[in-house]
């Protein structure tokens, strides 16, 4: 084991002491070798995240209500609105954002996962990339949530049209939400810690 | 940056408790957001139901909803075609939909409805069609129904009621037509059917409240289709309703004036459609009397519902006419048969007059009788002359034969007179046939003959003053000449200064001395009787 120990929240590199528990110097946040219950946790919000994934896309996102009538949108329907009203790239786009997004990056936390947990050493860098990738690309499924904000705020014109968002919307939120805590809670230096003594993970 | 200058990790203030177990909170909450999200759509998920339609216009899988009562409570899911052609209608159903999902509930499809009346399911004309239903009454839960092409009406839930109407067509009125109450919209037509006996139209109107505390039990309906042109023996006449009415037909509906209120009528009494108002008003009269009458002229301008009046005032109106073969003379008779009803004479009395008391049919016939004694009868009379539509007058005529009514029968005959017009002609033709009758021929042979039997006489009497002339005359003119001449004599022996007129006065002078002589002779006889005897001796004294 290494003899420093690197704040996560400032950089501040700090000394290891024989404590059970150790504080950075410089902004006193709480210093680990590794994420404590990293692999744990991660399993966790990915569960979680999992099974929210069904209803988000099952359940309706949106409540449109104009003087066409009413209609309640689930994702999969407004990518299908989307289609055939001929945009073709919007509805590539919000395909890939709301639906594959979300789905990739949950098979992507559990290869992660699996890797970390079994120390599948070998694909280390191809791993800590894709690791990368999650996190950046997390926050982007969002773009759903925003847009229907936007939407639900601006559109209210009464007897014209009213949109609402529905239960769909809170579990897909949830969904993203739970991705992006499931990857910040993933610690990514356990895709190369060499396997312990005891052979246990960590 | 060496290594010494590395700082020592601080201790940290709180323990590394462990609370790993803690995380599992987490997805534990989202499989209980998730269950609770799916339980409570499945929740409003309610029972998937199929429905046959004959055609599938504007309808849209995943976009179609179903309504009750203007609430979204499916979608249409997907629509099958049969190998018969038939549409059957896939639609997911909400949980609250469930209990008016019943064996006799309605489906139909609402698309935008336009008419002159109203304008129906505009929201169509931007959504598409959508489906809508009613609930039924029955208990029995159901799945698959028919779906209806015509859209009922639905009455579930408003105030008003409903009743039944009889019409002998169906007019321009259709599902929706509105019912005018004093040409304020009261109700609608909901729904019509020919009879099963296929002599008429059966209609169901229903009347909103306030309006249907105004249908009483002798309420009429009359179509308010439009135009009512009549031309009958009281002229031309133009009455409509109201503009939507004209455009797009309607019932209206009136009670007569003498009805009250206090006799609401039943949810689904029945009523007969009448044509106009005027047919509709004028039947409200139950008392009638049904009288026959024979008229000599031609019934031509006469038609049913002609007016019988009195003086002018209508009282009556003709039934029907038609012709009868009286075998006993072997002629054709063409009685008219009139309603008369004694209530429309009734109302028309003035207050403080002396009223004929008519309570009873024996009151109306004696009344009748009377009137009969005292000469009224019916006359054929002439509207209108330039239609030529005729009407039945009652009036009297002292001088007419005197008749009686028969009351024994059904269609008691009242007697008749002819018409005036009609009286003129018969008189005028009457004498037409007398001159028609005339030996006229013969007259003037007679003639022909007198003539030379006169010219016979005027030549005789022609001689006759010729032989006057020449001898007659000259001896007359003798005559008269001897006869003046007797009487020149005369004259002359009577002239004043003439020997007879001297000789008569000088007689006559002698005869008056004579007369003086024997008067003085008999005063001395009188005063000297005895003179007589004694003769005239000197005096005495």
């Amino acid at each position: 084991m290494s003899v420093f120990v690197a704040c996560q929240r400032c950089g501040q590199l700090a000394r290891r002491v024989a404590t059970p528990s150790m504080a950075c110097p410089r902004c006193g946040t709480r210093l680990f070798l590794r994420k404590p219950a990293s692999l744990q946790r991660t399993l966790a919000y990915l569960i979680a995240a999992a099974v929210l994934y069904i209803p988000a896309n099952l359940l309706p996102i949106m409540h449109t209500a104009t003087i066409q009538g009413d209609e309640d949108d689930t994702i999969m329907s407004g990518v299908l609105v989307l289609i055939h009203s001929g945009s073709w790239p919007l509805a590539a786009l919000v395909f890939f954002a709301s639906i594959m997004v979300p789905i990739l990056k949950l098979l992507a936390l559990s290869v992660l996962l699996l890797a970390a947990r079994f120390r599948w050493r070998d694909h280390a860098h191809a791993l800590g990339r894709l690791y990368r990738l999650v996190e950046f690309v997390g926050r982007w499924s969002l773009l759903d949530i925003y847009v229907l904000t936007l939407l639900v705020a601006l559109v209210q014109l009464q007897a014209l049209a009213t949109i609402e968002p529905r239960a769909g919307a809170v579990a897909f939120a949830m969904v993203v939400i739970l991705t992006i805590l499931a990857a910040r809670s993933f610690d990514p230096r356990l895709l190369w810690d060499p396997p312990p003594a005891g052979g246990g993970a960590r | 940056m060496s290594d010494a200058e590395i700082p020592e990790a601080h201790t940290a203030v709180h323990g590394a408790r462990s609370r790993a177990w803690l995380l599992w909170i987490i997805p534990a909450v989202a499989a209980l957001i998730g269950i609770w999200l799916v339980v409570q759509r499945m929740a409003t998920h309610g029972p998937t139901i199929t429905i046959s339609f004959r055609g599938a216009d504007g309808i849209t899988p995943g976009r179609t909803v179903l309504r009750y009562k203007d609430v979204d409570v499916g979608t249409v899911a997907s629509i099958r075609i049969s190998r018969e052609g038939e549409i059957t209608v896939v639609a997911d159903m909400t949980r609250d939909a469930e209990p008016f999902l019943v064996r006799d509930s309605r489906f139909w499809v609402v698309r935008p409805r336009i008419s002159a009346g109203s304008v129906s399911g505009l929201g169509t004309l931007f959504s598409g069609a959508y489906i809508s239903f009613t609930a039924g009454q029955s208990s029995e839960k159901a799945t698959h129904f028919t779906g209806l092409e015509v859209p009922p009406f639905d009455t579930e839930g408003l105030a008003g009621r409903e009743f039944v109407l009889h019409a002998s067509d169906l007019g321009s009125l259709e599902v929706g037509s509105p019912v005018l109450f004093r040409r304020v919209k009261a109700g609608e037509i909901v729904s019509y059917q020919v009879d099963p006996t296929g002599r008429g139209v059966t209609l169901k109107a229903f009347i909103d409240a306030p309006f249907d505390r105004f249908v009483s039990r002798d309420t009429r309906f009359w179509q308010a289709s439009g135009f009512d042109v009549s031309l009958d023996s009281e002229g031309f006449r133009l009455q409509t309703q109201s503009l939507a009415a004209i455009l797009d037909g309607g019932v209206a509906f009136e009670s007569p004036p003498e009805t009250t209120l206090e006799q609401p009528a039943d949810v689904g009494s029945q009523f007969d459609i009448f044509g106009s108002r005027t047919d509709a008003m004028k039947r409200p009269y139950q008392e009638s009397q049904l009288y026959r009458v024979y008229f000599a002229e031609s019934l031509r301008g006469l038609s049913a519902g002609a007016p019988v009046d009195v003086h002018g005032i209508v009282i009556g109106e003709v039934a029907r006419f038609g012709l009868e073969y009286d075998s006993k003379k072997g002629i054709f008779r063409f009685p008219v048969e009139f309603n008369v009803y004694p209530q429309r004479l009734r109302e028309r009395y003035l207050d403080g007059v002396e009223q004929a008391t008519v309570d009873s049919v024996k009151d109306h016939r004696e009344l009748v009788n009377r009137l009969v004694k005292a000469g009224m009868r019916a006359q054929l009379k002439t509207g209108n002359l330039v239609t030529g539509q005729l009407y039945i007058g009652l009036d009297f005529f002292p001088k007419a034969p005197a008749a009686v009514i028969d009351w024994n029968t059904p269609q008691p005959v009242m007697p008749t007179v002819p018409g005036g017009l009609s009286a003129l002609t018969d008189t005028l033709g009457d004498i037409a046939t007398k001159i028609d009758a005339m030996p006229l021929d013969q007259i003037g042979s007679q003639l022909l003959a007198d003539e030379q039997a006169l010219n016979v006489a005027i030549k005789s009497t022609a001689g006759l003053v010729d032989h006057l002339n020449s001898d007659v005359a000259p001896e007359a003119k003798r005559a008269l000449a001897s006869a003046r001449e007797a009487l020149n004599a005369a004259q002359a022996a009577l002239a004043a200064d003439s020997p007879l007129q001297g000789n008569l006065s000088d007689t006559l002078k002698q005869l008056s001395r004579a007369a003086q002589a024997l008067t003085d002779l008999s005063d001395f006889v009188e005063q000297h009787p005895e003179s007589l005897i004694r003769g005239n001796r000197a005096d005495p004294q």
